[in-house]
């Protein structure tokens, strides 16, 4: 101990810190290195049983990765950069919470237990600057899907006899699907998915998708994809207004809730990805009217409706939606 | 409780507590005033509060601090809805952040200490603050010399540690 209070008063200092000093201080002496992430770990959560935020406190697992290979970023979001996401991307699975903060970890906070655990993320991403992963709930469990050139890779969190690791379970090249994409005619910042976009917020330029019932509620089972014939094929680079070659990028939005499929976004157009049949569907462009110019989608969320009864029909029980 | 204690304070009434320092100093307050500490709050309710408070951890000159901030603080827990307090929110701002400016690095580590051990979680929060607001955006060397660190590390362990966290580095 560095300082002459105790550890829980010490890291409950290093937790006021913004990160970047947060950093700066496991660089000064070696009890300073190894009080963060601090055990216990406090944590505002949301209790859904006393709809209130209370202080939750969770001890840190031993046996998961130690502390010494753990670094700040995964306890503290990053400032947003390009090629993170703003916000940390958080499942909820099987009585425990994952969240990911926009770097090499996640974080699992067991809610039976209150212990918390370091998870290093499949692949290092800080090496590939400008793609962004995402962490979400398939019908697999915890899943994270990741988008680097065009190559489709998509881990599935594993738990058994106590161990927790990271199996990959989906590669896919999507250069055929861009291939497609490209030869397709969309028409101009035409809205013509299953979707309604709702422009709630226009101040913030939020743009929030959410299907409703109807009967042109898009059905993942239907056929209805993009042509697919390879001597259609034609490749279209656009070039926009200042002249660079915009071709196409796929980011990731969500991950099926119960299929095996994902949804993608390729410049506010959106796509589900059937993973077993690498066919690829439109869903609709995602733009709303008052995003002049080009805007990318920076967070996403499946929604999936939970009180369909309850809410008396207002809202589809059928397919989910990017939102 | 706390409505039974912030009547206690209105009506200038109230049980008294006596609390007393390491070095046998001892300070007589209300049990409004006293059940901030959330240590002295349960000791209260188990009724184990009639001979005194020894705390041995707490020297004399820190204790008065802190019965001194107790004091002024003694409203927060009937401020909800009494407007009458509003006025004095001010005040307590600023007595706040010149009780904890003037302080002298150990003074302010022992009234953590303090806080810590009573279980004052908002002069806890505000010391640590405190404490956080002093280091950031130092460097390394810079918050060993506001703190009296040694550097423990070898070069290589610090090159090291420095490499891991090299992105807190870069402007």
């Amino acid at each position: 101990m560095a300082l002459p209070v105790p550890d829980d008063a010490f890291a409950e200092i290093l937790g006021r810190l913004p990160p970047k000093s947060l950093a700066v201080a496991r660089c000064v002496c070696k009890p300073w290195r190894e009080l963060w992430p601090p055990s216990p770990y406090k944590v505002e959560v949301f209790s859904s049983e006393t709809g209130r935020w209370v202080e939750r406190v969770f001890v840190r697992e031993e046996g998961g990765e130690a502390a010494a290979t753990t670094t700040v970023e995964d306890m503290k979001s990053w400032e947003y950069t390009f090629a993170r996401p703003r916000q940390g991307y958080s499942v909820f699975w099987k009585g425990a919470l994952y969240v990911h903060s926009g770097d090499h970890f996640v974080t699992r906070f067991s809610m039976s237990s209150d212990k918390y655990q370091i998870i290093r993320t499949p692949i290092i991403i800080r090496n590939n600057k400008f793609v962004r992963p995402y962490l979400g709930k398939s019908k697999m469990g915890v899943s994270f899907g990741f988008i680097d050139d065009y190559q489709l890779s998509v881990w599935i969190l594993k738990e058994s006899a106590g161990q927790i690791k990271w199996v990959l379970n989906y590669q896919h090249d999507l250069w055929a699907a861009i291939n497609q994409i490209d030869s397709f005619d969309f028409g101009v910042h035409q809205i013509n998915g299953p979707w309604v976009l709702e422009e709630t917020i226009p101040k913030y330029r939020m743009i929030e998708n959410k299907e409703t019932l109807s009967d042109k509620e898009w059905d993942s089972d239907n056929d209805d994809f993009l042509d697919t014939e390879v001597d259609d094929f034609l490749i279209d680079t656009e070039v926009d207004d200042e002249g660079h070659n915009d071709f196409a990028y796929f980011r990731f939005l969500g991950f099926h809730p119960y299929k095996e499929v994902i949804f993608l976004e390729e410049t506010l157009r959106t796509f589900a990805y059937h993973l077993n049949s690498s066919k690829i569907q439109y869903l609709g462009y995602s733009c709303p009217k008052y995003c002049y110019g080009r805007y990318t989608i920076h967070e996403s969320f499946v929604y999936t409706p939970g009180m369909i009864g309850e809410l008396n029909g207002h809202y589809g029980a059928g397919q989910s939606s990017p939102q | 409780m706390a409505a039974a204690a912030a009547e206690a304070t209105i009506d200038g009434g109230g049980k008294m507590i006596i609390l007393i320092s390491a070095d046998g100093k001892r300070f007589e307050v209300t049990e409004a005033v006293a059940s901030q500490s959330q240590l002295i709050s349960n000791m209260i309710e188990d009724d184990c509060t009639e001979n005194g408070v020894r705390l041995p951890n707490v020297d004399g000159d820190i204790l008065t601090m802190v019965v001194d901030y107790c004091n002024m603080h003694a409203g927060d827990a009937a401020a909800d809805g009494d407007t009458t307090k509003a006025s004095s929110t001010e005040e307590l701002k600023k007595f706040d952040a010149e009780l904890v400016q003037a302080l002298e690095n150990p003074v302010l580590f022992k009234l953590i200490l303090a806080a810590n051990f009573l279980n004052i979680k908002s002069l806890l929060d505000m010391t640590c603050q405190r404490v956080a607001d002093m280091m950031s955006g130092k460097t390394p060397e810079q918050m060993r010399e506001t703190f009296s660190i040694e550097n423990d590390f070898t070069p290589e362990e610090e090159a090291a540690i420095r490499q891991e966290n090299a992105w807190a580095f870069d402007d």
